[in-house]
């Protein structure tokens, strides 16, 4: 019962009803106090009004007594009574013997007026037994169809020397009284009653209005972003929604805008949150003022805004709108002894030409503003469809990778590098490809830069170091095993824990395992790459320098960091025999090497003259097509025991026939 | 004997109760004089005397008292008229005629008498036309005759019965009582036709008195003695057919007069 009266008080009505009910009590209670009060009052004015009539009459009708013995009334007293009686309220009067009887009764009734004197009437009135001697004083109501509503009506002994020698009663018209009273403690009792009443009600209106507030403010929260006072993306996608609606098939061009300030995060990470804040509320202050004063605007994202401008002639008003942006946010923001700039970058898409439904230009303009963000500080970029249909490209690819990893459709293939002076086979390069059973074989150079934007590339990196242990585990020891990073992978600061994972769980030993890196990675901070590079070699890993050759290819590489090998990029390898410089410069680079006692692999391989030339040049190792293609590793035994038999048939003092395959370890395995 | 008191009381109680002012009017202690303003009106009344009152009245009481009413307009007339005064004498006969005389003509149709119109049409029209007192007087008498003639359909008994005098006398009293109340407002004389009802209402009772006191005298003196000077107090309230500058006495006093008339006549 408690728990549903509480419940009840917490409903939406509750409050509501509770006041209301307070409010019927005190009604309740002012009514019983209304009329309590006005039963008093009206005793007390009768009792007042009686008395004094009563001593009026006593003092100034000197037969009062006789009359009361029966005897006739002067002509005075009568006079004098009709005289007290229309000067007071007294509007009935009788005069009683001792015992009761009726000796005379006054009448205002109307028109006539007339005394009934019963002293010999043959019916007398007697008066209710009264011996006591006490005066009554009661106020009635009056049931009779003539007469006051409410009167009052006193009996009070006539004597002298206490003797009784009669009774007056005295009827006081109070009706005039009643409503008197009773409007003057209706008065009262409505002030009171309101004074009890206000403290609920006002808590009740109190609360109701702090609800009200709260229910602003949350709307305004749901709705406008705190700190600019500006739409906030859902509100501003859902009036996008409704002031297209609202176009129709409008042919009048319109335009949104998506706007990046990479500033705000600069200033918030360099100076705090206010700085971010001040930085926001002056770039929102000038995108409203200036540029937009027509349009929709609204924050998005931390440091993005959004606007929809209604009306806009062509592409040129558009652009001119877009550098007009560019130009004013650009300007510094001041804050504190501080100057705040930030990179403008502007994504437009156009109305109707790109789409006339919010999502489809919300989507637009986003890929407009990142081909913008590309493109460099104070760009903006409209919408192409080309750049929708890469965008698109990459995200279906994106998902491709995320569905790759889940179904396991990677695989690691495996080139062989051969020793180009003795053709031994010395190690292979784990090369990833994605097998996907519907969209075929998709290449590297496409999944790899997606999956390092992604971030994927860390779970792929770490799967390929797995594979390829666990793979090369099983073949010959001297063979290595090469995987390429990432340099995001090195960057990760988990990549010696994962190769530790890896090593540990394939039990394949370290000086196997061969780290292909790029020289991206080396642009990077120097100190930090050195240190991780000497752990590594620490570990008995070796460490390649990948595609040497290309890029900065700068020489201070190869003498501060620790490589263990240097791999010739294969668009040397292919101009051996297309340019004639070639040949000079990768024998410069060979010789480089030699000098510094570290192996050069040339890449690319494909014909016997490059393996020639390579060979004569001082190069240790190659792969290529002409030794073998990347191939999976079902295949990868079959090199192997290719490899192992043509060893075995250089070997002196064996002819053909003894020359059978020694046995390979865990062969069977392969 | 009394019987008849009582009824009479009954009968005015019951007419005026639904209009009891319940708090009396005090004004009338103050007296100043009355102004100028007070005009000479004939209220349209319907009825002088309240239907239900008479209702309970015996029939020869409430036949005399509309007789009476009637002879005291027609006084009130005579009174004017001697003064040259024929416009507000007309203003009675033409109450007389066309207020007082319609509710008595049923009562006259039941006693089988022909209608007062024609003596009271005359004498209005005479009054209207202001041929002079003499004019009047003589239109005037056969219109007396025939209140005296219809008078006398009341049973000799009672006509000489001194109780039915007084009653009748009381009656008149107490229409005199209202007639003084409507005409004074205050200080302020508001309807002088009504204080001019009035006198000719005390004429009338004084006929009555004048007929009843000497036999009531031999049988109680104190009573005769008592409604003598009462009637005479009640008296100074009217000095003459034209008001005083201001009320003599006030309306309480006129009307506890008229009740000490009432306990007298009632100890009879």
């Amino acid at each position: 019962m408690g728990t549903t009266l509480k419940a009840m008080l917490r409903s939406k009505y509750g409050s509501f009803a509770a006041v209301a009910l307070f409010c019927a009590l005190i009604a309740g209670i002012g009514v019983a106090f209304v009329n309590r009060a006005t039963t008093k009052l009206l005793e007390s004015d009768a009792e007042m009004v009686t008395e004094e009539w009563a001593n009026y009459i006593v003092s100034n009708v000197p037969d009062l007594s006789e009359i009361a013995q029966g005897e006739l009334p002067s002509t005075e007293s009568v006079i004098f009574f009709e005289q007290a009686r229309q000067v007071g309220r007294v509007y009935d009067f009788s005069i009683y013997d001792p015992d009761g009887k009726l000796i005379l009764r006054s009448k205002e009734l109307g028109r006539t007026h007339t005394f009934d004197y019963n002293i010999f009437s043959n019916r007398p009135e007697f008066l209710p037994a009264r011996k006591d001697r006490k005066r009554v004083i009661f106020v009635n109501e009056s049931g009779a169809s003539s007469g006051p509503e409410i009167y009052s009506d006193a009996l009070l002994p006539i004597g002298t020397q206490g003797n009784l020698d009669g009774w007056l009663e005295i009827k006081v018209d109070q009706t005039a009284r009643q409503r008197l009273f009773m409007s003057s403690m209706t008065s009262l009792a409505l002030i009171i009653g309101a004074i009890l009443a206000a403290g609920p009600a006002l808590g009740f209106w109190y609360r109701t209005r702090q609800k009200q507030i709260a229910e602003r403010q949350l709307n305004y929260l749901s709705h406008f972003d705190m700190a600019t006072g500006l739409l906030n993306r859902g509100a501003w996608l859902e009036r996008l929604g409704g002031l297209l609606a609202g176009r129709g098939e409008s042919a009048q061009r319109a335009a949104v805008f998506q706007i990046d300030l990479n500033g705000f995060k600069l200033a918030t990470d360099n100076f705090g949150p206010t700085a971010g804040d001040t930085f926001l509320k002056e770039m929102a202050a000038r995108i409203v003022e200036e540029p937009f004063a027509q349009a929709t605007v609204a924050r998005v994202n931390s440091g993005q805004f959004a606007a929809f401008l209604p009306r806009i002639a062509d592409t040129i008003d558009a652009a001119h709108m877009a550098r007009k942006i560019v130009e004013v946010l650009s300007r510094p923001v001041e804050w504190e002894d501080h100057v705040l700039n930030s990179p403008v970058s502007v994504g437009v898409a156009l109305i109707p030409d790109d789409g006339n439904d919010a999502s489809r230009l919300w989507t637009a303009a986003s890929i407009a503003l990142e081909e913008a963000i590309e493109a460099g500080r104070n760009c903006y970029r409209f919408f192409a469809a080309e750049t929708e249909r890469q965008t698109q490209k990459q995200r279906d690819l994106e998902q491709t990778i995320t569905e790759a990893y889940e179904r396991n459709y990677f695989e690691l293939y495996y080139q062989p590098i051969i020793e180009l002076k003795t053709k031994k086979l010395r190690g292979f390069e784990a090369l990833i490809r994605l097998n996907h059973p519907e969209k075929g074989m998709i290449s590297p150079a496409d999944f790899i830069p997606v999956a390092e934007k992604t971030g994927d590339i860390q779970k792929i990196g770490a799967w390929c170091l797995e594979e390829a242990c666990h793979t090369a585990s099983f073949w010959p020891p001297d063979l290595t095993v090469s995987v390429n990073l990432s340099p995001l992978q090195f960057n990760s600061g988990q990549l010696i824990s994962v190769l530790r994972r890896a090593l540990d769980a394939s039990n394949f030993p370290a000086y196997r395992l061969e780290l292909e890196v790029t020289e991206g990675l080396l642009l990077g901070n120097v100190d930090v790459v050195k240190e991780q590079l000497q752990v590594l070699r620490d570990m008995g890993i070796a460490v390649s320098l990948d595609d040497f050759g290309t890029g900065y290819s700068s020489l201070s590489y190869l003498w501060q960091f620790p490589f263990s090998k240097i791999k010739i990029d294969q668009s040397f390898i292919r101009a051996i025999e297309a340019t004639p410089s070639a040949p000079g410069i990768l024998r410069t680079i060979i010789s480089l090497g030699r000098y510094l006692s570290v192996p050069m692999t040339a890449e690319g391989v494909e014909t016997a003259e490059q393996a020639r030339f390579l060979e004569r040049a001082g190069c240790q190792l190659a792969q290529g097509y002409l030794f073998s293609r990347p191939v999976p590793s079902t295949e990868v035994a079959g090199i192997i025991l290719k490899d192992f038999t043509k060893s075995l048939s250089k070997k002196p003092g064996l002819s053909k026939r003894a020359r059978k395959p020694a046995k390979l370890p865990d062969e069977a395995r392969l | 004997m009394r019987a008849p008191w009582r009824l009479i009381m009954l009968a005015a109680a019951i007419a005026g109760g639904a209009a009891v002012p319940l708090l009396a009017p005090a004004a009338n202690a103050q007296h100043t004089a009355y102004g100028p303003e007070a005009q000479l009106q004939v209220h349209a009344e319907p009825d002088e005397l309240d239907a239900g009152e008479l209702a309970l009245l015996d029939s020869d009481l409430a036949f005399a008292l509309r007789l009476h009413m009637l002879r005291g307009h027609l006084a009130a007339a005579k009174v004017l008229s001697s003064q040259g005064r024929f416009r507000e004498a007309a203003a009675h006969t033409s109450h007389a005629l066309h207020v007082s005389l319609p509710p008595l003509e049923p009562e006259l149709a039941r006693r089988g008498l022909p209608s007062l119109r024609i003596e009271l049409a005359e004498v209005n029209a005479a009054a209207n036309a202001e041929h002079g007192q003499m004019g009047l007087l003589a239109a005037m008498r056969p219109a007396e005759m025939r209140i005296w003639k219809d008078y006398d359909t009341i049973p000799e008994h009672r006509r000489q019965s001194v109780t039915f005098s007084l009653s009748l006398a009381l009656l008149l009293f107490k229409e005199a009582a209202q007639q003084y109340e409507a005409a004074w407002q205050g200080v302020h004389l508001v309807h002088l036709h009504e204080f001019q009802n009035g006198y000719g209402f005390l004429m009338e009772a004084r006929w009555l008195l004048a007929r009843s006191l000497p036999a009531l005298r031999k049988r109680e003196v104190k009573i005769a003695t008592n409604i003598e000077d009462a009637y005479l107090r009640l008296r100074e309230a009217w000095p003459s057919i034209d008001p005083p500058p201001k009320p003599v006495m006030p309306y309480s006093t006129i009307n506890g007069l008229v009740a000490a008339i009432e306990i007298n006549a009632n100890r009879l």
